[in-house]
């Protein structure tokens, strides 16, 4: 899933994981630079930080 | 001989510890080469080393008692331990950290990619405070110093509680030796490096960088910081093991309690769903986001839930536990990191 920031920065301190393995600091610095990141998983505790990206379904072609 | 005419208060001895260059050789004393300094730790009790001798006390056959004959005793394949515990200061703990992290410079860490470390009779001119050399220093100032070399701390422990001594922080240490005990009638020990009163206190903490495994803002109690990097001692020559190796696993575990409350209450669920694989969030103890050198301070930059747990007291605490995880087996992304 893609999410991004909603809106105050994540401290880089709080370590939190938005994919398996350890902590990755490129993350939290990409989503604090206002990008959006692809990510496996939102963490309980980073709900109000980030919410998901929804993609907009296509419009259908006039015929 | 006539009996002794003066005995001697617990408190009037020493455990000193210096850093030791080669293998087999106790560190000499004071103006000797290499002049490392001998470093008082501030204990609360001097104890009793382990000796471990190995010995043979059943009577063999052909009587019914115990016969001098008997007796074995072997004192080559033991491993001595030394447990001690007291209020951290400065010089000891830098000496402490760097010989149980196998790193030299502050903050003292070791890298998710770990190896093992060996030490043996080839190991000379160590620079990296990899072997200790220890005294249990005598009151009775006359060849009465326990002196053991090739020493390593296998453990080392840090506890504070807000309600005791104001928060003093604690230490206590495990060392083993798997050499022959260098001298247990030494000459008096110089102490190059008298306890101080340098102190710690946890409540140099910042409340946002009071963090457990992502839970900032915490209100503590207490904590505990447990590290171990245990030894294995093989071989065996005329002067004990010839070989111990830093092999097992490197670990650094922390228990906390803290109030209650809003920044904390979803500890339960967050421990309940924790994600396989993954890190739960850092725990931090520090001034600032960095430990840094002069004071004391740790970083688990990522961490799971191991525990948590209701406390009763005068308030609803909570207990929590954490276990710091490395970055993957090849990252050298430090898995622990503390600072004094």
């Amino acid at each position: 899933m893609k999410i991004k920031l909603i809106k105050e920065p994540i401290r880089d301190a709080l370590g939190i994981c938005f994919n398996k393995g350890a902590y990755d600091p490129e993350v939290v610095k990409q989503l604090n630079d206002g990008e959006e990141v692809e990510v496996e998983r939102i963490p309980k505790k980073a709900e109000k930080y980030v919410k998901e990206v929804k993609l907009k379904p296509k419009k259908k072609d006039k015929k | 001989m006539a009996i002794a005419t003066q005995a001697f208060s617990p408190k009037q001895f020493s455990f000193l510890i210096a850093e030791q260059d080669d293998w087999g050789t106790l560190n000499p004393n004071s103006g000797g080469s290499p002049d490392n300094p001998y470093i008082a730790l501030d204990v609360d009790s001097i104890g009793t080393p382990s000796l471990n001798v190995n010995q043979g006390l059943e009577h063999r056959s052909g009587s019914r008692v115990l016969q001098a004959t008997d007796f074995f005793q072997d004192i080559k394949g033991s491993v001595k331990e030394f447990s001690v515990s007291g209020t951290a200061t400065t010089e000891g703990l830098d000496l402490l950290l760097s010989n149980i992290t196998g790193s030299a410079s502050v903050p003292y860490s070791v890298a998710s990619n770990a190896g093992t470390s060996t030490l043996t009779s080839a190991t000379v001119n160590q620079t990296d405070q990899q072997l200790l050399s220890v005294i249990y220093k005598s009151a009775y100032g006359t060849n009465a110093d326990l002196a053991f070399k090739d020493v390593l701390c296998t453990a080392l422990s840090f506890n504070g509680d807000a309600n005791t001594e104001g928060g003093r922080i604690k230490f206590s240490a495990t060392f083993k030796t798997g050499s022959l005990a260098s001298d247990l009638t030494g000459s008096t020990t110089t102490i190059d490096t008298a306890i101080t009163a340098n102190n710690y206190y946890m409540s140099n903490w910042d409340a946002d960088d009071r963090i457990i495994a992502g839970h900032a803002d915490v209100i503590l109690s207490s904590f505990s910081l447990n590290i171990t990097n245990d030894v294995e001692f093989v071989g065996l020559t005329a002067t004990g093991f010839e070989s111990v190796t830093r092999a097992g696993e490197i670990s650094a575990t922390a228990e906390f309690t803290c109030v209650y409350d809003s920044n904390t209450s979803a500890m339960f669920e967050n421990f309940n769903d924790q994600v396989t694989g993954a890190s739960e969030g850092a725990t931090l103890m520090a001034t600032d986001t960095t430990p840094s050198n002069g004071e004391f301070e740790f970083k688990f930059a990522s961490s799971v839930l191991t525990d948590v747990s209701f406390s009763d007291a005068g308030l609803m605490m909570l207990n929590a536990s954490v276990k710091a995880v490395g970055a993957g087996i090849g990252s050298s992304t430090a898995l622990f990191e503390v600072s004094c």
